[in-house]
Parts: C-alpha cells; structure tokens; sequence
C-alpha cells in the first residue's frame, strides 16, 4: 500500500468506520464496508487523482460499495411495517433524539440513505451527490424528499407511541 | 432548513465512533488485497485457458502426450531463459495478460505519472518488445482474446458505478467500447462473443459492441469471469450453484447441473478445470446427471486453494495455488505438472514439484514454447519451469 495511503487509513480509521456506520447503520457491517472500499481503492491507487487528499475517492467507494453491499443481500432482508426500538426513547432529550434519527435512518433504503449522508453528513450540493451516485439532480432531489418525508414520518409515529 | 433536517445533520454529525475489531486495519487490507489480485488472476486466467485451448494448443495433455505448437509463431530467434529462473520483463503497473492471436496482449498502467491511464501493448511472446500500443480507459481489469481482437472489460465492482467493455483492433478499423453494464466475464464461441453481467448472458457484436437480443436469463447470478467454452465446442456459464449450459446457436439454456466449483478454464475435449475443495478437478459438465464418478476426470491434490489454471503446451499444467490451509496468510506458488506427472494418475502438488515461490499470480498466458507469462500486479515475468 501507498505510503500516502497508509497514513491516510491509519488516521482516518475511527472517522471512516463512523461514516459507514451512518450509511448501513450497523456498525459490525461498517468495518467490513470500509475494507471493501478500501482494498478497492488499494488495487485502484495508481488512478486516485489527488493521492494526498484521497478522502473523497475513499468515500466514494465507501457509498458504492454499500449499494452493492446490499444488492447482494437485499433477496434475503425482509420489509417491516414498524421498525424494532423505536418508541423507547426519552423525547425530552436531544441526544435520544438524534439515537432515534439514526435508527430511523438505518430503515431507509441504501440508496436513500447514501443521498442523506452526502447531503447532510457531507454536505455536498445535489450535483455533488449525484456525480457520486451516478444519477440525475432530480434522482437526489426526489429521493431527498422521500428520505425526509419518511423520517418525519417516524418520528411521528414515535411520538404516537410515546 | 426545518426540524428535521436539523436533527438529521446534528444527528449524523454526532454519530458515535463504534468500538473498532480491527487492531491494524492497514495490514487487514494490505492482506486483502493481495487476496483479490489472486482472485481476479484466477478468474482471469480462465480466460486464457479458454483462448490457449481454442487457439494455441490442442490438448491432449490428460493421454499425456505432447501437444504440437501450432499458433503465435511470429519466426523471430527465440532467445533461451535460463531454465528454471523466472525473467522480469516489465514493471511499474502490469494489470493484466493473455496470449493469442501470436502475439502477448498486455494490459498495464502507463509509465507518465501526471497522466495516468491504461495501455494494451501487442508483445513479441519470444523477445517481450513490444510491437503497438492501444489507450484504454479505466475501469478495466482482465484482458482476453477472441474474435482477432483484445478484449478488456472491469469495474461495476464498488469503486464505479458502471462497468466498461472495450475491444482493441489490431487492424484498426473496429476499435470500440460499451459502457453501462458491468460485464464480468467474456468467452468467445462459434464466431461469437459471449459476455456476463448479473444474470444474464449477452451476445456482443465484435464489430460495434452493441450488445444483441440474444440474451439468456439464468437461475442464478454469475461469477467473475465463470464463463468457459470448452474444445469441444459447449458454452458453459456459471449461475449461482448451477452450471449452465448454452446452445450457441439458439443462445438458449439446454442443460442445467447442480456443481458449486468455479471455473478456470478449459481442460480439454468437453472438460472444464474446476476445484471440489482441495482438489484442482477436470470435470464433464454434462457428465454430472450419472453421477460425479463419471464427470470427474484428472484429480491434481493441492496443499491449499486453487487460484489460476493454464494448460502449457508440452502437454503438462500451470497452476497457482495457495501453499498452505490458510489463503488469508499462507503464500502462493506458482506450479508446474509435467505430461508425465498428469499421465501417472492423481497427482499431486508436493515439495518435488517445480514452482516459482511466492507468486501471487495475476494471469496466467502460456506461450506455445513451454513457458508462462505472468503478472503479479506489478511486474510481467515469464517462467520457463
């Protein structure tokens, strides 16, 4: 592995497992998640443009390699009308507050779920995130839109059961 | 900004770093990369059997008799390795390799640092100078040869969202490339091309790289390059735990058997190379409905996982293996097996056995002189056992 690569990896380790964590929401999966991408990105050094700020590339692959993470796996994951824990919360704080976001986060499709992150983990432009996704503006806007309307839509209902 | 895309963005922002597993991740991966250079090399090469069977040599290698050298003479002076040594002949980014056509097609990175790239050189097989050189673009892992062209395909693997089919003319005059589906594996039969992608099989037009109509659904989902089209002229497709059979003439499914192995290429006659665990096996698909003790043909015992099979055109077989129980850790060899040691019945690999130590092998190209050309992800070496 690159010299500049394997610094990158060793400080960054901590911040790219959490990002993972936050497209798969299970963080078990997240460390896997950030070896795939990055033994990609190892075989794919060579065409890292900027290989002392290989951040971007990095989690790039990291998104990519999640959907198709989960195109391996989708046929054997079941949809659920209610999602396990929510409910048990105390709304009085902000932090339970953002526990259950990103609870409610994990139920989205990946694909959804990976236009939230770019948007508001990384707070990328829509063109940004969908030079990253490969899809049109209107794809990242339409699936913003679902994404948000759905967490709302949790929340809601959390506070229904509360 | 309303409520809940503050919560969001304060709620991902916030998110916990978990408790790492992994005491040195960069070992983990430098570890498992090296690990899916071998994987990429083993499928590739299946490739290259397929091609050196169908073009260069004519097996006979399981009657133990020595196949006569037929194509790729390019009537050079052939300079002599020193017998056992392997030779260096290119490094700083090989990619990948396969023979045909006479000649050595080479994929690798280009030596300009401020722009980098990819190149398919045409080889000299006998004096490694290389004789013309093609761009292509990335993605592209594995290279093949059919139809009088270079074939090179990739990515569609998480790195990209789309894979890239590129084909490169000797001629010049119908040079193409086809984007958007992740091809993950070609085979050329009965003057047609044969790619992979998910699960389905496509006919692609050598001239345009469109793909045709021709398109066969499959039970289940295929494998990086699991693709064979044997001497004997049977189209087989790995699909999830089946081997599928194609009519090349139909383009449809005509025979399904249950075999979990991976391919690595022809073995001659109506023969596929795959593995049952620790065996290297050469097997009859078609076989396989009366019973595995029909199907199953030459058995070679291996000390470890089998990543790269190539016939050598003395008769005798190439193969990468893992030198050990453990393919996360154990090393790789490169070995050679003798018409003779075929010929004496389940073979297998032990300390007397020619081999090249350490080889994590990326292709394998038999040329039609006895020796193996070989990329490792780095360096293209030739091995003259």
């Amino acid at each position: 592995m690159d010299a500049r690569l394997t610094d990158y990896v060793r400080g960054q380790w901590p911040s790219l497992v959490r990002y993972a964590t936050a497209l798969c929401g299970d963080a078990v999966e997240a460390e896997e998640l950030v070896q795939t991408a990055l033994v990609r990105v190892t075989l794919r050094w060579p065409f890292v443009r900027d290989k002392d700020d290989p951040g971007a590339y990095v989690k790039r692959a990291i998104v990519h390699a999640n959907i198709n993470r989960w195109r391996r796996v989708r046929s054997r994951e079941l949809p659920t009308e209610t999602l396990p824990d929510i409910g048990v919360a105390d709304r009085t704080s902000s932090v339970a507050d953002q526990d259950a976001v990103r609870r409610a986060l994990a139920s989205l499709p990946p694909r959804q779920r990976a236009v939230l992150v770019l948007r508001y983990l990384d707070d990328m432009s829509e063109q940004d995130a969908a030079n990253v996704l490969g899809c049109s503006v209107g794809t990242i806007k339409s699936q913003t839109h679902k994404g948000l309307t759905k967490l709302r839509a949790t929340f809601a209902m959390d506070e229904v059961m509360q | 900004m309303n409520d809940i895309e503050q919560l969001l963005r304060d709620s991902l922002h916030s998110t916990p770093t978990p408790p790492g597993r992994l005491t040195d991740p960069v070992a983990s991966i430098e570890r498992r990369a090296r690990r899916a250079r071998a994987f990429i090399a083993g499928a590739a090469v299946a490739v290259a059997a397929v091609l050196t069977a169908a073009i260069v040599v004519p097996l006979s290698m399981l009657q133990g008799t020595a196949a006569p050298a037929t194509g790729g003479v390019l009537g050079q002076p052939t300079p002599v390795p020193p017998s056992g040594q392997p030779q260096v002949w290119f490094t700083g980014g090989s990619v990948a390799m396969t023979s045909g056509g006479g000649s050595l097609w080479h994929l690798h990175r280009t030596p300009s640092t401020t722009k980098p790239g990819l190149e398919v050189d045409r080889v000299d097989p006998a004096t490694h100078d290389v004789e013309r050189t093609w761009d292509v673009q990335e993605p592209a892992d594995f290279i093949a040869y059919g139809l009088g062209m270079a074939w090179v395909w990739g990515g569609g693997d998480g790195g990209y969202p789309d894979g890239l089919l590129q084909a490169v003319d000797p001629t010049g005059t119908k040079s193409w490339s086809n984007s958007g589906k992740a091809f993950n594996g070609v085979a050329f039969l009965a003057g047609k091309a044969w790619a992979t992608t998910g699960s389905q099989v496509w006919v692609v037009d050598g001239t345009h790289g469109s793909e045709s109509s021709g398109v066969v659904v499959l039970p289940g989902a295929t494998t990086q390059n699991g693709i064979v089209a044997t001497q004997s002229g049977e189209l087989w497709v790995r699909a999830g735990k089946s081997w599928v059979r194609i009519d090349p003439t139909t383009d449809r499914v005509v025979d399904t058997v249950h075999w979990e192995g991976p391919m690595f290429g022809a073995a001659g006659g109506a023969q596929v190379w795959t593995s049952d665990g620790s065996r290297l096996v050469a097997i009859t698909p078609r076989f396989l409905h009366q019973g595995q003790s029909l199907a199953l043909g030459t058995r070679v015992v291996t000390r470890g996982l089998v990543e790269a099979v190539a016939p050598s055109s003395d008769g005798g077989l190439f193969l990468v293996a893992v030198d050990g129980a453990d393919p996360e850790n154990d090393p790789m060899n490169l070995y050679y097996l003798s018409p003779h040691a075929l010929a004496a019945g389940n073979p297998a690999i032990d300390d007397g056995t020619p081999h090249v130590a350490d080889v994590t092998a990326y292709q394998l190209a038999p040329d039609d002189r006895g020796g193996v050309d070989y990329t490792d992800g780095d360096a293209g070496t030739r091995w003259m056992p």
